[in-house]
């Protein structure tokens, strides 16, 4: 299925040009070796023509994180785990997810857990609803 | 303390070190069908499920929440449910009724009902089952590659060797968590100097492994780890919307992810709300598949004891793997922890993995000693493999393994080793010495190997993960140092983030980084001459195990003794109380060892000696036109002046027989070749002696061996057929007389 399209990496390097030769002569950093939005949607499209729609619903995620940077992301994921944020924190993560990274669907993600957090009691200590 | 000295013996096997507990439904203790499992039930009101598994949505817990938002196809969830679950379950079974025709409607079932729609299968069923519904249609295998001491040079040799016999993932952990981008590293260098195209991973914490996989230093991830109860999620430190957000996270970077979840966790940690193994275990799955995860390992996992320890435990650990599949997920399906103290019980639960073939039928193969083996696991390992291929070769099942050569294996376990030198010296890392990298080649586990100061190394790797240095340096640096394979191979590996086809379903790559996964290579079973079939070149590769060999090849003499006989002409009817010898159309010839490698000179020479200790002539007659005992000791009988004759086969099968008995019958047989010792042989020529001198003879005892006819006869089989070659109907017994007896 890759060969039917033109992918580029996530620093917008043709595939074609990522090369041995280049990058034992010095060339490159990991985010040229980091997958693109592009690609991500193709195989989320992939997915779903397989049948496979949560999948393809991560990988549609997952294209949007793809230009969240690596602390970001590892904030967030921090701020989702049971006890650790509050609804306003949670709230304004998605907000930043909406505005800034053009992540709608991982926004949806983080409200929904904000929302559900709050019914059963998983917000930061004496944060049970905003 | 048992009275029966039976029961005694009995209660010692290892079967009964391990524990066996009847059911506690209140405590989870039970596989199937506790009291307070809810019965099947979807309820949709304006596209949002209002009931569930009995449940008003007012009551939906945490999990309730996330499976009735994510998990179900609507579209079919009202056909699915309203589908008798019998009917389901022969659906499973049946060759007519395409994977996908299934899979369609299982999207659409809730955790009670997948519970039930299992709940009809019995083992074999299962095992059909899940060689129709796995995702993809060649089976693999994972093996874990780990070390007490988390040593580079053996991590990377170990990787090495696991890639080179074919694992299609590697996974390690550490010892010391500051270890993590070491090892990850060791076992990224190593596995790709075994075999291009292992996928790896690094398990460690969460935000660390995201840190591995950025720093390019694995391609998956599976430690996500997800419960059926909302205490035991959120005991564990997060929750659904958290590992869905990972999954998310990894799959952004080009990470390969799967969730682990497995039956027994939520008892373990005394959260299973009175609820079975398998409901809860569905309820995970049902998690894994809303939260958009390609896969799962389960199979219980490292609690295999505790299902191992109720009725129907092992059926049930099938019966999850099975749903896993049934929701279109990639399953590694455990055999990974310790399931079993005894040998028998190991097997047979593996065979519910092993003969239908999964995704990854192991979720690690210890391929290293257990003694090395930081998981706590290695129900088989290093010192298993060769049983493991036996059975590849026994079933003619693919195992995802295949045999290799000692010396080709150590050139490949020193390369690596000898690579990852070389990335060391280029990070500037403590170095590995060249007897690290010996030992890493020659020894047994890391007991063996030389230590390493862990300050000094601890520190290097906290330096490595903070700093800006990353995979990339280390492709450099093999390539300018001779190791353009490697380099190749790793950089070809962090090519392929960027097209991402291996983060579909199932998906591994094979040795030319072309991808299988649930979308190129799909399972297509639908019974026989459909579906994996292991055929061609693959199944001639395990069919060649070293140790199996050459039966056409003739025999080489161990001892170096060997017999030269000359022939003197017919041999005729002679008379007095001699004995004549006969022996077979090979011995001395072709053969020149029995079956228990003897050689046929010491042989003849003790029968011989047996014979003049009773102060009687022998004479040696070699029978051509048969190589029948019986008619061997028929035709010596025939020519000896007592009538008695020592009928004897080159394979060292023995017989006296007296003139006048029926060739079938005689006065002394000595079947097991194998259990003949020079000694017998010397009592038998005395026997044989004292029986032309008409005297009364002991007959001769020789001990039974349960054994013998395991151990050799496929020796027996071979020795006969090459006697029965030397066989020339026509030509007539010849005397011989012993020309050369070569010396030791």
């Amino acid at each position: 299925m890759s060969a039917s399209r033109s992918i580029t990496s996530k620093t917008g390097v043709p595939i074609e040009e990522l090369v041995l030769e280049r990058v034992a002569g010095g060339w490159g950093d990991m985010a040229d070796f980091s997958i693109g939005r592009e690609t991500l949607l193709h195989q989320a499209d992939a997915a779903a023509g397989g049948g496979r729609h949560q999948v393809a619903q991560n990988f549609r995620r997952a294209a949007e994180l793809v230009g969240v940077p690596d602390d970001i992301i590892l904030r967030i994921y921090e701020a989702l785990r049971p006890f650790r944020a509050t609804q306003a924190e949670l709230r304004t993560l998605a907000t930043q997810l909406r505005l800034q990274f053009h992540a709608p669907e991982c926004a949806r993600w983080v409200e929904e857990a904000a929302e559900v957090y709050a019914s059963r009691g998983l917000l930061k200590a004496g944060e049970h609803s905003g | 303390m048992s009275q029966s000295r039976r029961f005694a013996v009995r209660a010692a096997r290892e079967v009964n070190k391990d524990t066996f507990i009847q059911t506690w439904p209140e405590a989870g203790l039970v596989m199937l069908g506790a009291p307070a499992d809810p019965h099947p039930s979807l309820r949709i009101e304006g596209g949002e499920i209002v009931e569930m598994d009995g449940k008003p949505r007012e009551q939906f817990d945490l999990i309730d929440t996330f499976v009735a938002r994510h998990s179900f196809r609507l579209d079919v969830a009202e056909e699915a449910m309203a589908t008798d679950s019998l009917h389901l379950a022969r659906m499973l079974v049946d060759i007519h009724v395409p994977r996908a025709d299934v899979i369609r409607l299982m999207n659409g079932l809730t955790a009670a009902k997948l519970v039930e729609v299992v709940s009809h299968l019995n083992v074999v069923e299962m095992m059909m089952a899940l060689q129709k519904m796995r995702v993809r249609r060649t089976p693999a295998n994972q093996a874990h590659v780990t070390n007490r001491k988390d040593s580079p040079a053996l991590l990377a040799a170990d990787a090495a060797e696991a890639a080179f016999r074919g694992f299609a993932e590697i996974e390690t952990t550490v010892g010391v968590a500051r270890y993590a981008p070491w090892n990850a590293l060791a076992v990224l260098v190593g596995s790709q100097t075994g075999r291009a195209g292992v996928l790896t991973q690094c398990a460690v914490e969460e935000a660390m492994s995201l840190r591995l996989a950025m720093k390019g230093l694995t391609t998956y991830a599976e430690t996500l780890s997800v419960y059926g109860t909302d205490r035991a999620f959120t005991d564990g430190d997060d929750t659904p919307w958290s590992k869905g957000f990972l999954a998310s996270a990894y799959a952004s970077r080009g990470v390969k992810i799967r969730f682990t979840s497995g039956t027994g966790s939520e008892a373990l940690m005394a959260h299973a709300n009175g609820h079975s193994m398998l409901y809860l275990e569905a309820l995970c799955l049902l998690i894994t598949k809303g939260a958009g995860s390609q896969g799962v390992q389960n199979g219980s996992i490292s609690c295999i004891a505790l299902p191992e320890s109720l009725p129907g435990g092992v059926a049930g650990v099938a019966a999850e793997n099975l749903l896993a599949a049934m929701l279109d997920l990639e399953v590694a399906t455990g055999n990974d922890a310790m399931a079993s103290h005894s040998d028998i019980r190991k097997s047979a639960k593996l065979m519910l993995q092993f003969l239908p073939g999964s995704d990854f039928i192991f979720s690690g193969y210890s391929s290293i000693p257990k003694q090395d083996n930081m998981f706590g696991g290695g129900n088989l390992d290093a010192d298993d493999l060769d049983d493991y291929l036996v059975l590849q070769r026994d079933m003619k099942v693919d195992g995802g393994l295949r045999p290799v050569r000692e010396e080709e294996t150590m050139a490949v376990r020193r390369r690596a080793a000898e690579a990852l030198a070389v990335v060391f010296e280029a990070f500037g890392f403590p170095p590995i010495t060249r007897a690290e990298i010996d030992q890493a080649v020659t020894g047994y586990a890391s007991a063996d190997m030389p230590d390493r100061n862990m300050a000094a190394d601890l520190s290097a790797a906290e330096r490595f993960l903070a700093g800006p240095e990353t995979v990339l340096t280390a492709v450099r640096a093999l390539a300018k140092n001779g190791f353009a394979d490697t380099a190749r191979n790793i950089f070809e590996i962090e090519r392929q983030r960027v097209i991402g086809d291996y983060l579909q379903p199932a998906a591994i790559f094979t040795s030319d980084f072309d991808v299988l996964s649930g979308v190129t290579d799909a399972n297509d079973y639908l019974g026989p001459g459909t579906g994996y079939r292991l055929g061609g070149r693959r199944w001639q590769e395990i069919c060649d195990i070293p140790q199996a060999y050459d039966p056409r090849r003739p025999q080489t003499p161990a001892s170096g003794i060997t017999l030269e006989l000359e022939e003197c002409g017919e041999a005729v009817a002679g008379g007095g109380p001699e004995v004549v010898i006969a022996l077979g159309p090979a011995f001395g010839t072709r053969l020149q060892q029995t079956v228990n490698d003897l050689p046929l000179a010491a042989v003849l020479e003790q029968i011989l000696a047996g014979i003049a200790d009773e102060g009687v002539p022998a004479r040696l007659v070699k029978v051509y036109r048969t190589s029948d005992l019986g008619q061997i000791s028929f035709e010596g009988s025939r020519l000896s002046g007592s009538g008695i004759a020592i009928g004897i086969q080159s394979k060292g099968t023995t017989v006296i027989h007296r003139r006048g008995l029926l060739p079938l019958n005689n006065l002394e047989l000595f079947s097991q070749a194998s259990q003949l010792s020079l000694d017998h042989y010397r009592r038998i020529g005395r026997n044989a002696a004292g029986y032309a001198l008409g005297r009364p003879v002991e007959p001769l005892l020789v001990p039974v061996d349960n054994m013998a006819r395991l151990k050799y006869i496929v020796k027996t089989t071979i020795l006969h057929r090459h006697e029965t070659e030397c066989v020339e109907p026509s030509r007539p017994p010849a005397l011989l007389r012993v020309k050369l007896r070569s010396p030791v």
